[in-house]
């Protein structure tokens, strides 16, 4: 670390707008409520939130003295946990530096213990303590005789095996500290989990009272939490800091009950940030942004904090539009320098290589050199999404998203599919359009060819994932089989949304081996499995609809999808592109939105999800406004502090060349072109429509193309290996296409200009930039000693070929 | 597609012809793959060339309409003609050579200037320039498009519709367009009726670009289109009214006026009202209610007419019986639901079902019935719903089948009849409203030498099969026939299905067939003999009964051209309604004779109708064929057919006989002689019993079995003190036991109980 911490209050890291000097209690009641400590074993997690002059916020929850009046009402913990001693309402006040705060709380019923509840308060316990866990006994088959739902999910369930299974044997109430859970439980006996909870601990006492209480299962209508309060919810923290988080759980019937002490946390990063079971936050040394995941029961949520860097920031690129004042906020937050912006060329290359999956021709980058026009990028961007290029990459990629497998089917399906795709890019078709083209997709694949996707996709549970996951960034796979573990979606969530595919039918179509989609006649449901209950189409956190059996429920699903008010369709895109174009996504995995997933710049996600839907889901458009931001223009080289940097775009981050886009990109260099059976000789690996080539091109297949096996983008691989190595030094294929006649480097050899023209159109061709004055040097030296032979000019674009600026895109 | 001159287009056609066809070959028959051009201006002249399958020595063109005529060139070109009064669309044209005549093929008459594709156009800058308007004659190269540009003002519509299904060609047309700039403004494929078209307003001036290639780049001399640019002046839907839709086969239309609706009726309480008979054009949508009022029993018939149009869409059709509780109050109740129409069993390779909804209603009481219609491909395409009275009636459709029409492959094929030669014609009888009456096929016009038998499709039955056979002497001729279908005084005329193209593999390649507006062709050639023939052995009704078996000795004859057999052979029994696989025998190499054994058991699946029936045997494998000595030894497909072989088919090997009316007293009794006739090798043990109508007390009589090999029984029949006087209608029935079948035999008998 080269900036010290007390740099950063130089730096403008702090929200202006914070409110004036002092302290503030939060006792997790809704504001104006007093604090509530109901029932004897009750626990207030109590927090202390300090402001200074600036606006800047701290917790000051172990560093306040406390004053009870009256006294004797409750005790507080120095972590701030408060617990009842007799009834009553009392006055806190916390005191610091001669700042003061103060709070009121209600206890009542110290003096006696509640009546407990098995899913509201043993459940939780069980959970805490992995009881429940898929490493334990909440997977499939239970262990070693003893299961548990998994995460508690089906207490009814549960209920039954903790009590009455094995002729509840694990239970005592009679000397419940003898009790097989709780021997087992404290490690007393031997237990394959090892010691899970102390002896004596309030969970443990809860334990014993609900036994001693008769083992209630509690009132069946008693209210569900609903909602988790987490304060706070994000915070700005230097190094080596602590924040006491405050959790509070919101019940159906509007009551509300701290569970600090109850619920799950897990740090994302733990290198920045780790957590304790009673939810204290301790940051490291690292800077960057983390994530607490925090689960109660069937919520989730999460608590984010950022470290800064503090370093100087000079001057930052201008800020051409929304992105750029987002990302630019959070380095200034960060104290993290951007990157300065790259030059034309490197420009030049970038955008048109992930715009379009080419490389600018030599004399588009002589032009664009020389173009002295102030706008000339926008006016790229422009040119760039409006050609055919365009159209035919990003189709690619979105077929391979929407499974578009040959398998051993004619070549018809796949290519009429494809071709649906690429037009309805090539005509800037909203995204709406096309994901509804997809969904309610009916009839052939001559006549409609998204029904091409029906035909990869085949059971209405795929269909209902494959939706999910492409459009919405949902991955609801684990709720089929129980409630998502870091989700609030439960198997009736989950057999809803299927329940929108269970009318699709099938049969005879015009064209060999394809099958038409139709709507079969019938009221849609599906089954789940657990309850035995059939379940009508449901949208995610929706209501059941009531469709007509002449209905096609997929139709309701589409306008749904395709709201402006989804949460989740537009998200999903902007993360989705954001990713394309800046190599992170600002999720990640970019198709996997979870609660408990939090983006790194949340406000810029806000802010890009909104851009898409005001503009009618414009693809163009929302491209344009990735490449026209300076954000997208900064330079791959790090300046001295943010080399690091991997998740706030402070500089561009390189990336090696898709499958396709590499092999093009040697074909075109190379002067010979790849030949793909079936296709016509123009066409580039980037517009192939389908998994097909990849069996007979070893380089497509080394390089990582996808199978278009599944819905997830993490099928296409980028990461770099040996053999992709050992392939362009020294594979045939390779030295084929450099040694042929028609090659470039034979074209080079007989070309009667001088060599240093030659040179220059050999640089521009494949970095999209004129030689420097070594490299020209360089090159003409080598070329002179070997005479200028077509086989020094092989050797020549073979060394262009094999370096990191060919081969990324940066 | 580079346009080269007719001499070389026609050797490169040829090739490309031989190789694009994977298929095992046949006995030369002349087959015609295409045209070129395929089609011309009314009233001009151009020079074709055809491109096809044995086109030896072929020196005619037949056109369909005496308004196109043709005069031979040199080698597989013509002159041909178009007059200049004849009505611009389709017609047909056939080949005629040595080899016979050739099944049709579709060729265009337009009404604007024509052009022949010229010159490498393969890229936009060597696109082709077009003056508009203008018809354009082109066909795609393998993995290649073709490219063409034209001068546009903006504002200007121009209609670009590129005819290839719709004149036979298997090209799938996809057509884009690009603007000035080279920016691609509209792509279209399977626009209408398999075929593009753009319709569209030029946003600027300038040169546009026209790209026409095939969906998975595949091209050759068959892949012919017609690419028509023009100012818009047709219809506001963009459709060019002069080539009409190709769509599922249609071999009927309604005859009534067509009452067009102008918005879909979205809910039920909304419904169009219709009064019977009706015909409807409905608006273009998904969904669509009507009702009407039906009268207790009337029978009505209720069809969805827009896949046979050519659309792509896949209507549905619900029926709800509408009436009201004693409160007032609406019920609806469903009552069916009609879907596709069927192909007729047997016929499912000429895909002559639909995806339209067709079928009848009897109203059961006199109410409003309610039809919901969902179109379950939104198409949003032209339909017509028809509610009438049924008509019943029938249509005939044949198909020549080619011998080497077997598993996946589907020829363009018209028969030709070597000396002693035959041919197999399958025939479906498409039956309407309810029409079940027995059909007689029968071919008429043959020439002398050539026969025919007839086949009766008896009720229920709507596939057969007809072999046409020339004697060893036939003259050598070539013309139409006329193959009808008859029941009681109606006689309808069959229209020919023709496949548009050759398939090699129905399980990777698109089938589509059409009805030829011609009947159906025959070829007869005095110049070689058939190779191998089959006769049965001898002319005789072949008969047994159920359960039993029927032997059919047959011989074989082979002409010097047949050089042997490649693998197996086989001859076998077709022809028989209700067999699932017919019997086969693989003869020696060398064999003159065989018996062919038709199990009329129903095991397997079988389920056969005792009746008269005819039927055929067929030899059939791939010959080794070598019409002289000159020509090498080639590997053919071959099939032959035998003359009809009659069946007679008997419910069970016992016929019993009896009295056909008795009588008796009450408390009473008298015993009624039987004779048993045992025929077909039966003997076995024969139970018998008395049925007495329900309600009828008092007769009784005690089953009896007659023994093995006995022909004489006798029943006794008692009447109580009590059984109703009268005459009594009861049935004698018996049962026996053969071949692990039980078979039951059943006579009427009176009996008379009089005091």
């Amino acid at each position: 670390m080269k900036f010290r911490w007390n740099l950063l209050l130089l730096a403008a890291a702090w929200p202006a707008s914070a409110g004036a000097a002092g302290l503030e209690i939060h006792h997790g009641a809704p504001a104006g409520s007093p604090g509530l400590l109901t029932g004897a074993d009750a626990v207030l997690q109590l927090l202390v939130t300090a402001t200074d002059a600036p606006g800047r916020q701290s917790d000051a929850t172990r560093a306040v003295s406390w004053k009870v009046e009256p006294e004797g009402l409750l005790s507080i913990s120095p972590g701030g946990r408060a617990t009842p001693l007799r009834d009553g309402t009392a006055t806190l006040t916390a005191s610091k530096d001669g700042a003061q705060a103060t709070a009121t709380i209600i206890v009542k019923g110290a003096a006696a213990n509640r009546p407990l509840h098995f899913t509201n308060d043993v459940v939780p316990v069980m959970t805490k303590y992995g009881c429940n866990g898929g490493g334990c006994h909440g997977k499939s088959e239970g262990q070693n005789g003893f299961k548990l739902s998994l995460l508690g999910f089906e207490p009814g369930e549960d209920y039954e095996h903790l009590v009455h299974e094995s002729r509840g044997r694990r239970l005592f109430p009679a000397a419940p500290e003898s009790s097989l859970l709780l021997l087992k439980g404290t490690g007393e006996m031997p237990h394959g989990g090892g010691a899970r909870m102390e002896r004596g601990s309030p969970d443990y006492q809860m334990l014993v009272r609900w036994m001693e209480q008769g083992m209630p299962k509690g009132d069946p209508a008693a209210p569900v939490p609903v909602r988790l309060a987490i304060f706070p919810e994000e915070r700005l923290l230097a190094p080596d800091a602590d924040q006491q988080l405050q959790v509070t759980a919101h019940y159906s019937d509007g009551s509300w009950q701290d569970v600090t002490t109850q619920v799950q946390y897990d740090s994302g990063a733990k290198e920045m940030a780790t957590v304790t079971p009673a939810g204290l936050v301790h940051t490291a040394q690292q800077p960057g942004d983390a994530a607490v995941m925090i689960r109660y029961m069937e919520l989730a949520g999460v608590f984010r904090v950022t470290i800064p860097l503090g370093a100087p920031l000079g001057e930052f690129p201008p800020e051409r539009n929304f992105v750029d004042q987002h990302v630019f906020a959070k380095l200034r937050t960060l104290g993290l320098p951007p990157a300065v912006l790259s030059d034309d060329a490197t420009y030049l290359r970038r955008v048109t290589i992930d715009i379009t999956g080419r490389l600018p021709k030599a004399q588009e980058a002589e032009a664009f050199a020389s173009d002295p026009s102030p706008d000339k990028r926008s006016a790229l961007v422009d040119r760039l999404l409006a050609s055919a290029d365009y159209a035919e990459y990003f189709a690619s990629k979105w077929s391979a998203l929407l499974r578009n497998k040959r398998s051993d089917r004619p070549a018809y399906g796949t290519q009429a599919f494809y071709s649906w795709i690429r037009d309805s890019l090539n005509r800037n078709r909203p995204f709406s359009e096309l994901a509804a083209g997809i969904v309610s997709a009916s009839g052939t694949i001559s006549t409609s060819p998204p029904v091409a996707w029906y035909r990869a996709v085949q059971k209405p549970q795929d269909q209902m994932q494959d939706i999910a996951q492409v459009f919405c960034g949902q991955r609801l796979q684990c709720a089929q089989c129980h409630h998502h573990p870091y989700e609030k979606w439960s198997q009736q969530d989950y057999f809803g949304l299927a329940a929108f595919f269970s009318q699709v039918g099938r049969k005879a179509s015009d064209q060999p081996a394809e099958e038409a989609v139709i709507h079969q006649w019938g009221e849609a449901s599906a089954q789940n499995p657990r309850t035995g209950k059939p379940v009508k189409p449901t949208t995610l956190g929706g209501k059941p609809l009531q469709l007509e059996p002449q209905q096609d429920p997929r139709g309701a699903l589409a306008a749904w999808l395709t709201a402006p008010e989804n949460p989740f369709f537009a998200r999903m895109f902007a993360n989705r592109y954001w990713k394309h174009f800046f190599s992170r996504a600002l999720v990640e995995p970019e198709d996997d939105l979870r609660i408990t997933n939090p983006p790194v710049n949340p406000a810029l996600l806000d802010a890009l999800e909104a851009s898409f839907i005001q503009s009618g889901f414009d693809m163009k458009a929302f491209i344009r406004t990735l490449c026209t931001s300076s954000t997208y223009q900064l330079s791959s080289f790090p300046n001295e502090h943010n080399a690091t940097d991997r998740q706030n775009f402070s500089r561009f981050y390189p990336r090696r060349l898709q499958a396709e886009v590499l092999l093009d990109a040697i074909d075109t260099v190379s002067g010979l072109a790849s030949r793909f059976p079936g296709q016509p000789v123009e066409r580039r690996a980037v517009a192939l429509p389908d998994d097909s080539f990849n069996g007979s091109s070893y380089f497509l297949t080394v390089f990582g193309r996808p199978e278009n096996t599944s819905a997830c983008e993490c099928e296409r691989t980028q990461d770099s290996s040996l053999a992709q190595s050992l392939h362009l030094l020294n594979s045939k294929g390779i030295q084929e296409k450099l040694t042929a006649p028609a090659s470039r480097p034979a074209q080079l050899a007989a070309d009667p200009r001088p060599v240093e023209e030659r040179i220059r159109q050999l640089f521009f061709m494949a970095y999209g930039r004129p030689p420097e004055a070594s490299e020209t040097t360089k090159a003409q030296a080598y070329l002179t000693q070997k005479k200028g032979e077509a086989g020094a000019w092989e050797d020549l674009v073979w060394a262009l070929l094999n370096t990191k600026e060919f081969l990324f895109n940066h | 597609m580079l346009m080269r001159t007719p001499a070389s287009v026609r050797q490169f056609l040829a090739a490309m012809a031989c190789v694009a066809s994977p298929v095992m070959g046949q006995l030369p028959t002349t087959r015609l793959d295409a045209v070129f051009p395929p089609g011309l201006q009314a009233g001009s002249e151009t020079t074709v060339a055809l491109t096809g399958l044995d086109l030896a020595e072929v020196d005619r063109l037949i056109f369909s309409d005496a308004g196109l005529s043709a005069v031979h060139g040199e080698g597989l070109n013509f002159k041909v003609t178009a007059s200049a009064g004849i009505q611009p669309g389709l017609y047909e044209v056939r080949a005629a050579g040595r080899y016979g005549i050739s099944a049709s093929r579709l060729f265009a008459v337009g009404t604007l200037p024509e052009l022949l594709e010229s010159g490498a156009h393969d890229t936009p800058e060597k696109a082709l320039l077009l003056t508009l308007p203008i018809t354009v004659n082109g066909t795609t190269g393998t993995d290649a498009a073709d490219y063409f540009r034209f001068a546009a003002s903006k504002g200007q519509r121009f209609l670009l519709s590129c005819a290839a299904e719709r004149i036979d060609s298997p090209l799938n047309t996809v057509l884009t367009l690009f603007d000035p700039a080279g920016r691609e403004l509209s792509t279209a494929h399977r626009t209408h009726s398999g075929d593009a078209i753009i319709e569209l307003t030029a946003p600027q001036d300038g040169e546009f670009v026209v790209k026409i290639h095939d969906m998975v780049w595949q091209g050759g001399a068959d892949h012919v289109y017609r690419l028509t640019a023009a100012p818009v002046t047709v219809g506001a839907d963009g459709e060019d009214p002069a080539l009409p839709l190709s769509g599922a086969v249609c071999d009927w239309m309604p005859q009534q006026p067509v009452t067009a609706l102008k918005e879909a009726a979205p809910k039920a309480t909304a419904a169009h009202q219709l009064v019977l008979p009706s015909v409807v054009a409905a608006a273009p949508g998904s969904q669509d209610w009507f009702e009407f009022t039906g009268s207790k029993d009337r029978k009505v018939m209720i069809d969805v007419l827009s896949h046979r149009l050519g659309h792509p869409s896949d209507w549905m059709l619900q029926v709800f019986k509408i009436t009201r509780d004693a409160a007032g109050q609406e019920k609806s109740e469903r009552i069916a639901e009609f879907d596709d129409t069927a192909a007729p069993a047997g016929a499912e390779s000429l895909t002559l079902g639909s995806r339209d909804p067709s079928g009848s209603l009897v109203c059961e009481e006199n109410t409003v019935y309610r039809l919901q219609l969902t179109d379950r491909f939104h198409a949003k395409k032209p339909w017509q719903l028809v509610v009438r009275d049924p008509q019943p009636g029938f249509s005939v459709v044949a198909f020549s089948e080619s011998p080497a029409t077997k598993g996946p492959a589907l020829h363009r094929w018209s028969p030709l009849l070597r000396r002693g030669g035959s041919s197999l014609v399958q025939v479906a009888v498409l039956r309407r409203d309810g029409f079940d009456a027995p059909v007689t096929l029968r071919m008429e016009g043959l020439p002398e030498g050539v026969s025919a038998g007839e086949v009766t499709l008896p009720k229920g039955v709507s596939t057969a099969s007809l072999v046409v056979r020339a004697a060893p002497g036939a003259k050598a001729w070539n013309g139409r026939i006329r193959l009808t279908g008859t029941s009681g005084e109606t006689v309808v005329a069959a229209r020919e299905a023709i496949p548009r193209w050759t398939v090699g593999n129905r399980a990777t390649e698109r089938v589509s067939l059409r009805l030829s507006s011609e009947g159906c062709v025959l070829a007869v050639t005095e110049a070689e003999a058939a190779p191998l023939l089959v006769e049965p052995a001898e002319q005789k009704i072949y008969e047994s009964s159920l359960a039993g078996s029927i032997e059919v000795p047959v011989k074989f004859t082979r002409d010097a051209s047949l050089k042997g057999f490649k693998g197996e052979w086989e001859a076998v029994l077709m022809g028989m309604p209700g067999l699932r696989q017919a019997p086969v025998v693989k003869p020696a190499a060398d064999a003159s004779e065989a018996k062919l054994v038709l199990d009329l058991k129903t095991k397997d699946g079988n389920a056969f109708t005792p009746g008269n029936w005819t039927i055929h045997a067929s030899a059939r494998g791939i010959i080794l064929w070598q019409p002289n000595d000159k020509d090498p030894v080639r590997e053919l497909a071959e099939s032959a057919y035998s003359a009809p072989i009659q069946l007679h088919i008997e419910p069970s090997p016992v016929r019993l006989t009896g009295p056909a009316t008795l009588t008796l007293a009450p408390g009473g009794k008298v015993e009624m002689p039987l004779k048993l006739e045992r025929r077909y090798g039966f003997t076995g043990a024969v139970t018998i019993e008395l049925a007495v109508p329900s309600g009828i007390k008092g007769i009784t009589a005690t089953a009896l079995t007659a023994a093995p090999e006995h022909a004489e029984a006798k029943l006794v029949i008692e009447a109580a003190a009590d059984a109703p006087l009268g005459s009594h209608a009861c049935t004698l029935q018996a049962k026996c036991e053969w071949n692990g079948e039980t078979l039951p035999w059943s006579i009427p008998v009176n009996l008379e109980v009089k005091p």
